[in-house]
């Protein structure tokens, strides 16, 4: 359950005081408590919060259903490499969940709950940082999920703790063979009076892995090939407008004008929205919006200091640096003595390796989706004047759809 | 606004929409089915790939107009429980990785196993030829095709 230290946040604060535990970790606060008892205790403060918070959730990471079923909170976005599967199993690896009886859930928006320890608690993916990010504290996380499990059966099974182990999704009382599913656990709703501190000592060493290093199946490959996969340009809410943005060939080109006769008489286009960058077509279909972007009369500065740009100097330039003797050069890796192997060697090859200028670049188009009101987003709009000194024109018969750029 | 007839993925649909807009739109803004990828708008990387009377063809380019009272499939429409065996195969070996162009792979490759249904090494990589992966997964979409047509 999700630590909230601002009196004034919104009421998504759980006070579970010694029900809950504070577990620090890459500078990312996850309160930890368990059971039904609670969500009951609590219920008047936990009457805004959505519904996924109210039943079976030990923790802002883990659900776990009457049937036995587990949800793992995915924090990270997967780009296809694969992390909507890696990190999740970080938890079901420590929690000794049964991998076919785990579910993934995308992280909601909350940076608090799910912020990225490696970019400073801010909620965002890349920089090949998921891993390291998460490696240590969902590890934890699980950990501490079994402790909670573990001490949650000893009481209901009256046995000491010490006698309690797990398998995949069960807890197991040694001595009399008894066990208790997670599953029933969960229903059973039991808060242990202290939740278990849990270090890094209590993790598993790495020849225990059940899951980690192993080459499972990717969670979201199903959906991937059934189109259902839902991708930023996929999301539709009602009423949506479509913008398209026309930028310059030329990096550093502005709009010089702009001629718009015959992009107004385009069925379905709601707006021409000159930019400091280029010139943007809203309209009620993405194909309305594009059929006005072309239809424009767009005329462009040529002042920019690209246009005299070229790759293929720059690519001379580097090499013929690069050629001449002593020229400092900056050493990467040194392994032996290259250069006496070179003067003894029978015989010695030389090549010159170059790349082109490569656009770190997606597949796909850009997309954004934009849910202020149009009539915010025209506050914004109309600060921005047009080329011609004219103002650009409302859309109020618009007034209640969104801008999707 | 014209009012366009046609069969999507055996469904019978009336579209009011523009007769010069691409397929792709119709389909994803119209019948929200957004399995179907836009990709370049222009035909140069196959993300749109769908079947028109059982052939594969790019969704950006074929308008409203174009697919009247024709019968089109679409990635969801290709099995009724992702059990076509180019789907199964799919996930046996793990093809995508971002996922963005798999839709327009699929159906690609679903054409060219209809067409063809024992290819050989060279012609499934001719005949996917025009289908752009940016992760780079065609050693596995080229497996992928050779176990479905092998039905393993």
């Amino acid at each position: 359950m999700l630590a909230d230290s601002d009196p004034a946040g919104p009421p998504r604060v759980y006070r579970l005081s010694r029900r809950s535990l504070l577990l620090q970790a890459g500078g990312v606060s996850i309160a930890l408590g368990l059971g039904s008892h609670s969500v009951e205790a609590f219920a008047g403060q936990l009457a805004d919060l959505p519904q996924q918070w109210k039943l079976c959730r030990p923790n802002a990471w883990v659900t776990i259903g009457t049937d036995d079923l587990i949800t793992l909170v995915s924090p990270v976005s997967e780009m296809g490499q694969g992390v909507m599967t890696s990190i999740p199993l970080l938890i079901a690896e420590e929690m000794d969940a049964d991998w076919q009886k785990v579910r993934i859930q995308q992280a909601p928006m909350d940076a608090k709950a799910y912020g990225n320890p490696k970019f400073g608690g801010i909620q965002t993916t890349g920089g090949s940082q998921s891993t390291r990010a998460f490696f240590d504290m969902l590890r934890l996380v699980g950990a501490q999920t079994r402790k909670v499990l573990m001490a949650s059966a000893a009481v209901e099974l009256h046995v000491p703790i010490a006698e309690i182990m797990t398998q995949p999704n069960i807890v197991v009382h040694q001595p009399s063979g008894r066990t208790l599913s997670y599953g029933r656990l969960a229903e059973l709703g039991f808060l242990p009076n202290s939740i278990p501190e849990v270090t890094p000592a209590d993790l598993k060493p790495a020849n225990d892995w059940r899951y980690i290093g192993k080459a499972l199946p990717r969670i979201d490959i199903p959906s991937k090939v059934t189109g259902t996969a839902e991708f930023g340009i996929d999301v539709q809410l009602p009423g949506m407008l479509y913008g398209v943005v026309r930028r310059p060939a030329v990096q550093g080109e502005a709009l010089a004008s702009v001629n718009d006769t015959a992009a107004r008489n385009i069925k379905g286009l709601t707006k021409i929205v000159p930019l400091p960058y280029g010139v943007g077509v809203v309209a009620d279909n993405f194909w309305a919006a594009r059929k006005a972007l072309d239809a424009l009369g767009i005329t462009w500065s040529e002042k920019s200091l690209t246009r005299r740009y070229s790759s293929n100097q720059v690519m001379a330039d580097y090499q013929a640096i690069a050629s001449k003797d002593g020229v400092a050069s900056v050493v990467v890796a040194r392994r032996g003595d290259a250069a006496s192997a070179l003067r003894s060697t029978f015989k010695v090859l030389t090549a010159a390796y170059a790349s082109d200028h490569v656009h770190h670049a997606r597949h796909y188009g850009t997309s954004e989706r934009n849910r202020s009101g149009i009539s915010r987003a025209r506050g914004r709009m109309g600060t921005i004047p047009s080329p011609d000194g004219r103002p650009v024109d409302g859309c109020e018969r618009d007034r209640n759809r969104h801008v999707s750029c | 606004m014209p009012t366009t007839t046609f069969v999507i993925n055996g469904r019978k649909v009336q579209v009011d929409a523009e007769v010069d807009t691409p397929l792709l739109w119709i389909i994803r803004e119209q019948l929200k089915l957004t399995g179907t990828k836009f990709g370049c708008g222009i035909a140069q990387c196959g993300s749109c790939t769908v079947h028109v009377e059982g052939n594969a063809v790019r969704s950006c380019q074929i308008s409203l107009a174009d697919v009247a009272e024709k019968s089109v499939t679409t990635i969801e429409g290709l099995s009724a429980n992702a059990e076509h065996p180019l789907q199964i195969a799919w996930i046996a070996e793990q093809v995508p990785q971002c996922g963005y162009c798999q839709s327009g792979q699929i159906m690609q490759a679903a054409a060219l196993l209809k067409s063809n249904p024992r290819p050989t090494r060279q012609q499934i990589i001719d005949g996917m030829d025009g289908n752009i992966c940016r992760c780079g997964t065609y050693p596995r979409i080229v497996r992928a095709i050779e176990r479905a047509m092998k039905g393993v």
